[in-house]
């Protein structure tokens, strides 16, 4: 099974570091690409999507409180180039956030499959990874 | 002048005496009235009488004439006999005097006293060759004109030739020795005729007509109607060459006369009503007097009670006129409020004191148009007399005071002052209130969202340790789980920080000298804005002293500062303008700078945020803002900012 591509976007230095060594143990992903916010991402997912396609990840996991572009502008700058991107792309809200207000905005999001509460860990990637395998 | 208040003092007296001046006109008119009753039947009756006398005149005279004539004709008839004492041509001659004389209804020749010439002898045979001496009842009246040798009427008697008739006999002498008589007859009932005895005005007066009994000497009538007229008016005359007395007579009784009585009756009564009449008109002045007295001090008992309503009422009001916008009238508590008496009010203007403003009265005159009655209520500030700032409750409506079309204003102040001040206070507790709230909500979703990344790092630490198959994954995870106390050990500083903010409610203000503790910051941050080389311009003037606490005017100078140090255009030298200025009434500091920036429209409800960055520096904290932010609030003052991307940012915080 060819392992999935996966994008994480947080300015946590160190959940960066930690999540790198998760999706590292459920073994079901290649090595995942850190941004630190959401304009990176955003610059990296359209550089992608014009030289090598075949890079376009599967599942982007996204924090919501990030500098410059955080997680709900980063998806209004998805939405525009969406249509230009030939792969489905599942975006998880990955918060340390338990404030219901983020979860009703999450669930209003179209382009976002859950909102996930952190900490995350190995069972609940590998859960990802095999509901992105059944479509 | 006098006669005039004489005059008054008269109709004065009158005035008040009603009954007295009633009784005393009914006396009067009563006198006056009866004795105009009197005087005039007098005057009637005289009228009467004098009529009387014209008609019995008139009468008479028609008979004494008729009677002349008689005579006439009977000398003319003497003249018929000739000398041998024969009458020659009787029948003839008689004929000419009848139609001469055409009241004598025949004529005789009676020689010695025997009837033996008649003319007409038709109808009269049955007087031919009476001896009218022979007759006692005849012969006395016959002898009485040979006594006096004139003419003598007898009669009335019955004629032998039927009905009543008169004879006039005139005693004829034939060579001094006596002949007869000529004899006229003369039916009673055309001498009456002729006189008009027949036809007088019968509804007041009738004729009589009498003739003594010269044996027996009673009276005799010879007319119909009453006889004893004794009691009555009557006047009579006696007729020559007869014992005839013609009477006329009122056929009204003497002394009785109802209609005196009737009117005098009529004129008391008339009298007497004039005398109530006159006693309830003069009455009445009376008792309107009365009733106006009552209604004046009911209405004077009114006007005080409103009028001390008026005065003692709690809320001021005034009665304005509303085109010219004057006062006309107000109570005591309306110049209490305002401090301004009345000639001030008007002096100054009333809407200059309670700023009736163009918008007011605009509104308010078309209130007027379209009949709404209702008041007008808005709240002013205005300034008292003594120069007090005061808040009043101004309530306008219209004033009715009839059907027409109104023109004056009632106003209604009340002075709100201190209500206005609690709602203030109240006001701003809520801001605070809200405001305490808000940040109490922002801290506990800092708590929940900071605090819980560490956990949650924490927590996938611990399960990474616990999976780590070698002993350098482990260590290495050590390391990560200590970075992580640190960062937790930071957040709980902040968030103490904060907290401590959020709790000092009551902070210690003391006035501070503002440059110098710029200059202060100035020398702590010199360092980095040598590093920067960075250039600040204070334009502050050297006595600018703001009450502050000391160490909250520091923390948001060096923010402040150094933020816009940190945030430097990479392309240009940091200019950072430090200014302090007054803008309405309050103290603002402002800090300026030429940096990168932030886009606002995309950050504005999150830059005093914690733990909000808005660019990937490596030494940024997201903790700056939010601390300046409290601090500033809990001084009881705002920040806000301005900023154009690449441009620079412009902090505007107002000391309270």
């Amino acid at each position: 099974m060819k392992k999935k591509i996966i994008w994480t976007i947080d300015d946590d230095i160190i959940y960066q570091t930690i999540i790198k060594k998760i999706i590292q143990k459920s073994e079901m992903y290649a090595p995942n690409l850190p941004f630190y916010n959401g304009n990176e991402a955003i610059t990296a997912l359209k550089n992608v999507l014009n030289t090598d396609a075949g890079s376009l990840p599967d599942i982007i996991l996204l924090d919501i409180n990030m500098p410059i572009l955080d997680g709900w502008e980063f998806i209004k700058e998805f939405k525009k180039i969406k249509s230009d991107i030939n792969k489905k792309i599942s975006i998880y809200i990955v918060s340390s956030s338990i404030a219901s207000d983020d979860i009703k905005k999450a669930a209003s999001y179209t382009e976002v499959i859950k909102y996930l509460s952190k900490p995350l860990s190995v069972t609940i990637l590998t859960d990802i990874a095999s509901e992105n395998n059944l479509d | 002048m006098k006669t005039e208040s004489n005059w008054i003092i008269i109709t004065n007296w009158f005035a008040v005496r009603p009954r007295t001046t009633g009784f005393l006109l009914f006396l009067v008119l009563s006198i006056a009235a009866v004795s105009v009753s009197f005087l005039r039947h007098h005057i009637e009756r005289e009228e009467e009488q004098n009529e009387m006398k014209i008609i019995l005149a008139n009468a008479h005279q028609k008979i004494e004439q008729s009677l002349k004539n008689c005579y006439t004709t009977s000398i003319s008839l003497a003249l018929t006999l000739d000398n041998n004492g024969v009458p020659q041509h009787f029948d003839t001659i008689s004929k000419k005097l009848l139609k001469l004389n055409p009241i004598i209804s025949a004529v005789q020749l009676v020689p010695n006293g025997v009837i033996k010439y008649i003319y007409p002898l038709k109808g009269n045979e049955a007087a031919m060759n009476l001896n009218v001496l022979g007759y006692n009842h005849l012969r006395s009246e016959a002898q009485k004109s040979i006594e006096t040798q004139k003419i003598y009427f007898a009669g009335p008697l019955k004629l032998r030739q039927g009905g009543i008739g008169i004879v006039g006999r005139l005693p004829i002498y034939h060579k001094n020795k006596f002949w007869g008589f000529t004899a006229v007859i003369i039916k009673l009932e055309t001498l009456l005729k002729i006189a008009g005895v027949n036809s007088p005005d019968s509804s007041k007066y009738y004729f009589q007509l009498s003739k003594k009994d010269a044996a027996t000497a009673k009276e005799r009538f010879f007319l119909r109607g009453n006889t004893n007229f004794s009691n009555r008016y009557n006047i009579s005359q006696a007729i020559s060459d007869s014992d005839w007395i013609l009477y006329i007579i009122a056929k009204k009784p003497f002394s009785f006369y109802p209609q005196i009585v009737f009117r005098a009756v009529l004129s008391l009564i008339i009298a007497l009503l004039f005398g109530i009449f006159t006693t309830k008109l003069l009455r009445k002045p009376q008792e309107l007097s009365v009733l106006l007295k009552e209604q004046e001090s009911r209405l004077l008992k009114h006007e005080m009670k409103f009028k001390s309503i008026f005065d003692q009422a709690t809320i001021g009001f005034a009665i304005i006129d509303f085109t010219s916008i004057d006062i006309l009238e107000a109570n005591k508590k309306f110049y209490d409020i305002l401090e301004y008496t009345f000639d001030e009010i008007k002096a100054k203007g009333v809407s200059n004191i309670i700023h009736l403003n163009e918008v007011d009265r605009n509104f308010l005159n078309t209130r007027t148009k379209n009949n709404n009655t209702s008041d007008y209520n808005l709240d002013k500030q205005c300034t008292t007399k003594s120069g007090r700032l005061i808040w009043i409750n101004l309530s306008i409506s219209p004033l009715r005071e009839t059907d027409e079309k109104t023109n004056t204003y009632i106003v209604f102040i009340n002075d709100i002052t201190k209500r206005k001040k609690t709602e203030k206070r109240l006001n701003s507790s809520l801001k605070l209130v809200t405001e305490q709230n808000q940040r109490l909500l922002n801290f506990s979703y800092i708590v929940s969202h900071n605090l819980r990344s560490h956990t949650s790092n924490i927590e996938s630490i611990i399960s990474l340790i616990e999976s780590a198959e070698t002993e350098e994954e482990r260590s290495e995870m050590m390391n990560l789980l200590k970075s992580v106390s640190t960062s937790l050990d930071e957040t709980m500083n902040h968030l103490n920080e904060a907290v401590s903010i959020n709790t000092n409610i009551n902070l210690d203000s003391s006035p501070l000298n503002l440059k110098e503790y710029i200059l202060k910051t100035q020398k702590i941050l010199a360092k980095q804005i040598q590093l920067n080389d960075a250039s600040l311009i204070i334009e502050v003037s050297d006595d600018t002293i703001i009450n502050y606490n000391p160490g909250y005017l520091e923390s948001i100078l060096y923010n402040l500062i150094s933020n816009a140090i940190r945030y430097k255009h990479p392309n240009r030298k940091p200019i950072i303008t430090i200014k302090s200025y007054k803008e309405k009434e309050k103290d603002i500091l402002e800090i300026a700078d030429n940096g990168i920036g932030i886009d606002l429209t995309k950050n504005s409800d999150k830059i005093f945020g914690m733990y909000k960055t808005f660019h990937n520096h490596s030494n940024t904290r997201g903790i700056g803002l939010f601390i300046t932010k409290n601090q500033v609030q809990s001084m009881g003052g705002t920040i806000t900012v301005k900023s154009i991307p690449n441009t620079g940012s412009t902090f505007k915080i107002t000391v309270k």
